[in-house]
């Protein structure tokens, strides 16, 4: 916390998601890293610098483009909090496409167990970067930085705002007005508003960091890690597209990771995958709507889930029924076949009569 | 012994403030049941090699009381050369231990950068920073450092190497051998002698080469081409981090804070306020060898030299099993001899710099005396050796030491008793106990009643001048000048300078009038608060002066908005206007409307249209911001100094 004689100390997990992370983004990692320090003064900065990675980062050159330094925060509700910084390179050319991007590192992390990516909690940060560039033009147009973005849509309003608003000053031929620097996203009136300017380049006044050596790290740590991964988002959509799920099926039980983990426990057991996939995508993700709830908060387990698809298809009971105790079974738990003798709900005349 | 680590390192920044836990090498000491008597003295944040620097107070040295006891951890050396305790911290960022504990006669070491932690220990060059051990014997350093020394979880830079037990090595001097040392190749380094070096520094080294080759080394002389380039270097690097090492200290969250209404005032009046001078001057160097541009041609080359130097070490100690050196060119000096030569007390720190900027382990011990000040002066010499090996230091060191004490130490007592009778052991009488006392708290001392002059006279010499001006007010009805008026002639002296003391009793004895010296301090400091707010008056005028002139600059640009309507067209761009307003008869106005109304001036107007440039932003604001055209001489104005602005 910047008292006078304190030193800072790398969090070797710290490390360890940074792979992960660079490893699921297909980055090349740089197995000598080094930390430097980036010195500004500012109130929530104890030590009047932050310890980051400047020139050498310890992953770099991703799969979309990713370049990924490990980053001491600075702030004081955030000071000493480890950041991953994910920094992309001018590829997205409006908000939509940034929000998609935004939502898939999102899954990324939480596969990857590396953060819970909440951005209303801050766990996940976004700043996105704006800059027009004419039709013709090689070169990009003066770039202006947004703050405060806490949410998918506002990323995705908040460039479109942006955008439109640099369009309409170079179109007024006030291109001149677009100046480098920090705005914030203001979630009230939908708008971006000027915070700081930045008066030229900050002089950050980089040099390697003293206190920390350098961090070397091995390939068979990294190939560890690698075959540690778990599936990722991307994987998993094609593995469930390939189980003949339609593409609305395969984006919504992906999505989620505790959903998707859902799923798989449910056809494990030897469900049936479309009827699974109907099941989870339709009551229980209405229940867990209604009430707010997460597919881990619910009472119904994927056993049970599995033991009901399998005894309406075996006939046992009909769909009608089915669906009666799957709400017993999310709102108290039980089974399936404890809740159809309990009350006795056993189509004998229907079967015999097929 | 010795805790500075986590308090305050004497810097007005920091006062008052308590660090909320222990240093590791002062918890370790605690844990082996160390008993800690005091913190001492030294230069703010470790910058200096005198002591001088002291936010705070000046450390004397106690062989000759007007010389400075070296620095950056005078205090420590001071202390334990005095014997107020046995072994003593401090911190070896350039020489800090080592140069101190030459000065002082005592044994001072600087271990392997990584073999202690440095958690605790306030930054100054984070990569240079090394916590030292200072004893009266070479074994009690030994163990201070076997018990402060091992890896720390919170010191990334600590090594993980084993500590071997150092106080093994220590064999009574009765059970050594007559050449112990047989076969230990030691290296003399050559440009540790060159000029520069005072001839009895350089004697005093020969000589402990001598006793080294009587106990058997073979001693040769070595030499180190990037030697001389470690100074710079050293100063380079060192200021670089310090300037950021240094910049948590803003007043915001501890230490003195400025009252200021805007941050970036608050940040520069509490570190204005707070540091000295010296701290002030190295933050500006390592600000200025870190910036844009000046990154590669500062901080990347010393980083360079920095390699080449530990090349060039790594390569001597390959053929040598250690290097010897000065610990300092000089033995101590005159305080304030260096103070305001800055360039003069670096270049001191020659033969230690070095060491750190290859992260060595170091050992200094006394070697001889130089005949200056009332008891001689020590000198020590410098045992470098290779990485984590203090062991070996330690065991050459103590050898060293055994077989050398009965000289130095014969040559201590008879000197100290000769030049100092007074300080005889014999009982203290009840009166000098109680005088005694109250010197250690003289900083209570507030009314001092009828206390007889002849006891003031020997208590108040001890209060600083803010002491002394509280007990002069306190005491009412009372004049104590017989006793304070030499005491004042001194704060004058040292505050306004000799020179202006001899000024006023000049003066006085001209104008046969006889002042008390304290009325003469204040009317001084009076005279100088005046010539201050002269200064500032002065300045504010000036100010004041170039505003109005800025000011009646921009005035002037507005107000030159020309009469005749051409020129304005040039500026308007947007043809002939009937600005009529300037127009005072009838008559003209009559004849001015008809000019402009002729093909002609609207056939040149059409040209100068086109000729104007018109690809500036600014020319397009005029038109769709809702300034059309130039009807009025108001607007016209208007749409100029528009048109300026951008």
């Amino acid at each position: 916390m910047g008292l006078p004689g304190a030193l800072p100390v790398l969090n070797s997990r710290v490390i360890e998601f940074a792979v992960k992370l660079g490893l699921a983004l297909n980055c090349k990692l740089s197995l000598n890293s080094k930390f430097d320090r980036k010195q500004y003064f500012y109130p929530d900065l104890p030590k009047g610098y932050q310890i980051s990675q400047f020139d050498v980062p310890i992953a770099i050159g991703g799969h979309i483009d990713l370049d990924l330094p490990v980053e001491f925060g600075g702030g004081h509700r955030r000071a000493g909090v480890p950041l991953l910084e994910i920094v992309s390179e001018p590829d997205m050319r409006n908000g939509i496409e940034a929000a998609e991007y935004a939502a898939e590192l999102q899954r990324v992390v939480r596969y990857l167990g590396v953060s819970n990516g909440n951005m209303q909690e801050g766990s996940l940060r976004c700043d996105v970067n704006v800059s027009i560039r004419p039709i013709g033009q090689s070169e990009f147009g003066t770039k202006v930085e947004v703050k405060n973005l806490n949410s998918f849509s506002s990323i995705n309003r908040a460039i479109d705002f942006e955008i439109s608003r640099q369009v309409l000053l170079h179109s007024q031929g006030q291109g001149d007005s677009i100046v480098q620097e920090t705005r914030l996203w203001e979630e009230g009136s939908q708008k971006t508003v000027s915070m700081r300017k930045k008066e030229g380049l900050s002089d950050y006044r980089y040099f390697p960091e003293p206190d920390l050596p350098e961090v070397i790290i091995t390939k068979e740590y990294v190939d560890s890690i690698r075959n540690s991964l778990p599936e990722l988002p991307e994987m998993k959509r094609r593995r469930y597209e390939s189980m003949g799920l339609s593409m609305q099926d395969v984006l919504f039980l992906a999505n989620d990771i505790s959903v998707a983990e859902f799923f798989d426990a449910t056809i494990a057991k030897g469900a049936d995958v479309k009827l699974a996939t109907n099941w989870i995508m339709g009551d229980i993700a209405a229940y867990m709507k209604n009430e707010k709830v997460s597919i881990n908060e619910i009472k119904l387990t994927p056993q049970e889930l599995a033991e009901l698809i399998a005894s309406i298809k075996g006939g046992t009971i009909s769909g009608k029924i089915g669906k009666e105790i799957l709400f017993e079974l999310i709102a108290k738990g039980g089974t399936v076949k404890g809740l159809i003798e309990e009350k006795d709900l056993v189509q004998a005349s229907y079967s015999v009569l097929q | 012994m010795y805790v500075r680590y986590a308090v305050q390192r004497w810097s007005r920044i920091l006062e008052n403030y308590r660090a909320p836990y222990d240093a590791t090498a002062v918890r370790r000491m605690k844990e082996k049941g160390a008993i800690v008597v005091g913190k001492t003295n030294l230069d703010e944040f470790g910058m200096g090699s005198t002591t001088e620097g002291s936010a705070f107070q000046v450390t004397l040295n106690p062989w000759d009381l007007s010389r400075v006891p070296g620095g950056s951890s005078g205090g420590s050396a001071a202390a334990v050369s005095a014997r107020q305790c046995v072994v003593s911290l401090g911190s070896d960022t350039g020489g800090s231990v080592r140069q101190p504990a030459s000065f002082c006669g005592v044994v001072g070491l600087k271990p392997t950068y990584g073999r202690v932690s440095r958690f605790g220990l306030m930054a100054y060059a984070s990569s240079l920073d090394v916590i030292g051990c200072f004893g009266t014997s070479v074994a009690d350093t030994g163990m201070l450092l076997h018990a402060i020394s091992g890896h720390d979880r919170y010191d990334a830079t600590s090594s993980k190497r084993e500590v071997p037990d150092f106080t093994t090595q220590f064999t009574s001097a009765n059970l050594v051998e007559s050449r112990p040392l047989k076969g230990l190749r030691v290296g003399l380094i050559r440009e540790t002698l060159d000029d520069g070096v005072d001839n009895g520094v350089k004697s005093a080294i020969s000589g402990a080469a001598s006793h080294l080759e009587e106990l058997g080394c073979t001693v040769t002389e070595v030499s180190l081409p990037s030697f001389s380039l470690g100074l710079p270097a050293y100063y380079i690097l060192a200021s670089s981090e310090s300037s950021s090492n240094l910049s948590r200290y803003d007043g915001v969250r501890y230490g003195k804070q400025a009252v200021a209404d805007e941050l970036n005032l608050l940040y520069g009046d509490s570190r204005a306020k707070g540091f000295g001078p010296e701290v002030k001057m190295r933050i500006l160097m390592g600000t200025y060898a870190l910036s844009a541009g000046y990154y590669d041609a500062y901080y990347k080359r010393a980083q360079q030299v920095r390699t080449l130097i530990q090349r060039s070490f790594k390569a001597a100690l390959d053929a040598n099993d250690i290097l010897i050196s000065p610990a300092a060119p000089s033995a101590a000096y005159k305080i304030g001899e260096k103070k305001n030569d800055p360039l003069a007390m670096y270049a001191g720190d020659i033969m230690t710099v070095n060491v750190n900027l290859a992260g060595l382990p170091a050992l200094v011990l006394p070697c001889g005396f130089v005949e200056e000040g009332p008891a001689g002066l020590p000198v020590g010499f410098q045992m470098i050796g290779a990485a984590f090996d203090e062991a070996k230091l330690l065991k050459v060191g103590h050898i060293f030491e055994q077989t050398l004490q009965a000289l130095t130490r014969a040559y201590f007592e008879e000197e100290r008793s000769s030049n100092m009778p007074e300080r005889k052991r014999k009982a203290p009488t009840l009166v000098d106990l109680c005088v005694n006392v109250a010197i250690s708290h003289v900083r209570y001392l507030g009314d001092v009643g009828e206390t007889d002059l002849l006891l003031l006279d020997r208590i108040l010499p001890h209060c600083t001048l803010d002491q002394l001006m509280h007990v002069e007010k306190s005491t009412v009805g009372r004049d104590l000048s017989p006793v304070t008026d030499k005491l004042w002639k001194r704060f004058y002296e040292l505050q306004f300078g000799e020179a202006n003391a001899n000024l006023a009793i000049e003066r006085m004895s001209r104008c046969k009038a006889s002042f008390r010296w304290r009325d003469l301090y204040e009317a001084k400091l009076k005279v100088i608060a005046e010539q201050e707010d002269e200064a500032v008056a002065r300045l504010r005028q000036s100010y004041k002066k170039e505003d109005t002139k800025k000011q009646s600059k921009q005035i002037r640009l507005c107000t030159k908005v020309p009469p005749s309507g051409s020129k304005r067209n040039f500026y308007g761009g947007s043809g002939p206007g009937y600005n009529l307003s300037n127009v005072k008869s009838n008559l003209m106005k009559k004849s001015k409307i008809e000019f402009l109304k002729s093909r002609e001036v609207k056939n040149i107007a059409a040209m100068k249209k086109i000729s104007v440039p018109r690809n500036n932003s600014a020319s397009t604001v005029t038109k769709t911001g809702g300034f059309p055209g130039n009807n009025s001489a108001s607007s016209s104005r208007h749409t100029k100094s528009f048109d300026r602005r951008f």
